[in-house]
């Protein structure tokens, strides 16, 4: 069963997901900030990780995303960027960080559903 | 402007100390005490539009910060109904068509509904036209068909086995002797005791008769029934030596209902025996020839007077019966 990690700092957001996810039965973890975002995907080791970009003080998403990708031993996850950040710019750099796919809010359950089962499969 | 750009003004306006060789122009000494205020007035102007200025200063940028932090507060906010109203647009959608689907389903059901429904009318006819051609060949009467399901009926509805159960086994059983159709005349009519040769004759009706009623789920009852409902309940029938429960229910259960009615009927061989005479046989065959608890339930039924009331009734709904009443 896949376990997934969640970043952002709004807690409707994080129960959003939280719960669209577990109706696929996978395992979900959750951080409120860039930091916490980190130091989760070091010690859980996710199948996936969905980042937020804004996230209050310390690193934001892409930053996030950058430091995932550089590492070696995490390197390998998958990363979906999840924001309302909608512009090309935005996009562009958020795949320039390492995002595998990039969904802007507001997102919609099947949207963000098919979204991570299309890139577990392929993982 | 600073204490020292004031002295300069004054300084440049000079109203330095008189030079005592100057005679003094009449009221000067009024303008500088004039220019001295007029100084100090300004000096106090000016410090208190510094003071006002900061404090202005500090007043704007606590306005900023809660205008920010109410713009930031705004746009979660926002967001988070736009989030919402996304996920309940697309719950409905994911609702309407799950809706759909279950309409579809009921659809698919009522039509499957409707073919079995045909399925069942065509394999009902089917058995009939089987059973007019073993009525034909045989001479087995109409009415011990009629009779023997009759039996099967009561003795599973008796058993508290389910309604359709009870319906199944009933049309099927009426199926038992088709495989007699292969059978030879001679053998099949025969007054005297048969030989071997012609008992495994006699025998080939039920795995004749199982092939026969071919592979559709509708006849998988009549099929073990055709081919057990001559085993034994304790493994010395044919054509397999089934013993126990290896023999359908619908088996063990055709089996006493033929029995019993082939004895209290008249045969080419023999007059029709009483119901107690023919009971009897039926008591003394529980766990030797039949299964012990179904001879319970139907010596049950015949306490109740079942089986008299359905030979009765078997016999009055079949006035016209030619091959009936002209058996040998």
């Amino acid at each position: 069963m896949a376990k997934l990690l969640v970043a952002d700092d709004l807690v409707p957001i994080r129960q959003m997901v939280r719960i669209t996810l577990s109706t696929q039965g996978w395992t979900i973890v959750e951080a409120k900030n860039g930091n916490e975002a980190l130091e989760l995907v070091r010690s859980e080791k996710p199948d996936l990780v969905l980042l937020d970009v804004d996230m209050g003080p310390g690193p934001n998403g892409f930053d996030v995303c950058r430091q995932i990708k550089a590492d070696d031993a995490t390197k390998d996850i998958p990363v979906v960027m999840l924001t309302a950040h909608e512009s090309d710019s935005d996009r562009a750099i958020g795949f320039a960080a390492g995002a595998t796919q990039y969904l802007t809010k507001p997102f919609g359950p099947l949207e963000l559903i098919d979204t991570i089962r299309g890139i577990l499969a392929h993982s | 402007m600073s204490d020292d750009d004031i002295k300069n003004m004054v300084e440049t306006v000079d109203v330095s100390p008189r030079d005592p060789d100057v005679p003094e122009a009449p009221g000067a000494d009024v303008f500088r005490q004039l220019l001295h205020q007029a100084v100090r007035v300004a000096d106090m102007a000016n410090a208190q539009a510094m003071r006002m200025a900061l404090d202005f200063a500090k007043v704007y940028e606590r306005e900023q910060g809660v205008r920010t932090l109410f713009e930031a507060q705004l746009k979660q906010m926002t967001l988070m109904e736009k989030q919402a109203t996304r996920y309940a647009e697309d719950l409905a959608g994911m609702l309407r068509s799950e809706r759909e689907r279950r309409q579809e389903l009921e659809r698919a059901l009522e039509q499957e509904r409707i073919a079995s429904e045909e399925l069942r009318r065509t394999g009902l006819q089917g058995i009939s036209h089987l059973l007019l051609a073993a009525t034909i060949k045989d001479r087995t009467t109409g009415t011990h068909l009629q009779r023997v399901r009759r039996y099967v009926e009561a003795i599973a509805e008796r058993m508290g086995l389910p309604g359709a159960l009870v319906e199944e086994f009933g049309y099927s059983s009426v199926m038992h002797d088709v495989g007699k159709i292969h059978t030879p005349d001679h053998i099949l009519q025969s007054e005297h005791h048969l030989s071997d040769d012609e008992f495994s004759v006699i025998k080939q009706h039920c795995i004749d008769g199982e092939r026969m009623l071919g592979t559709a789920r509708f006849f998988e009852t009549a099929r073990a029934i055709a081919r057990e409902h001559h085993e034994r309940w304790d493994g010395k029938g044919y054509p397999d030596g089934k013993k126990g429960e290896e023999i359908s229910l619908a088996a063990r259960i055709v089996s006493i209902a033929d029995v019993f009615d082939a004895l209290t009927s008249k045969r080419p061989y023999k007059d029709a025996w009483s119901a107690e005479a023919g009971l009897k046989v039926i008591e003394a065959g529980a766990g030797e020839r039949f299964d012990p608890e179904i001879v319970a339930g139907f010596v049950a039924l015949a306490k109740e007077g079942m089986l008299e009331r359905i030979s009765s009734e078997v016999a009055a709904s079949q006035p016209d019966d030619q091959l009936g009443s002209s058996a040998k």
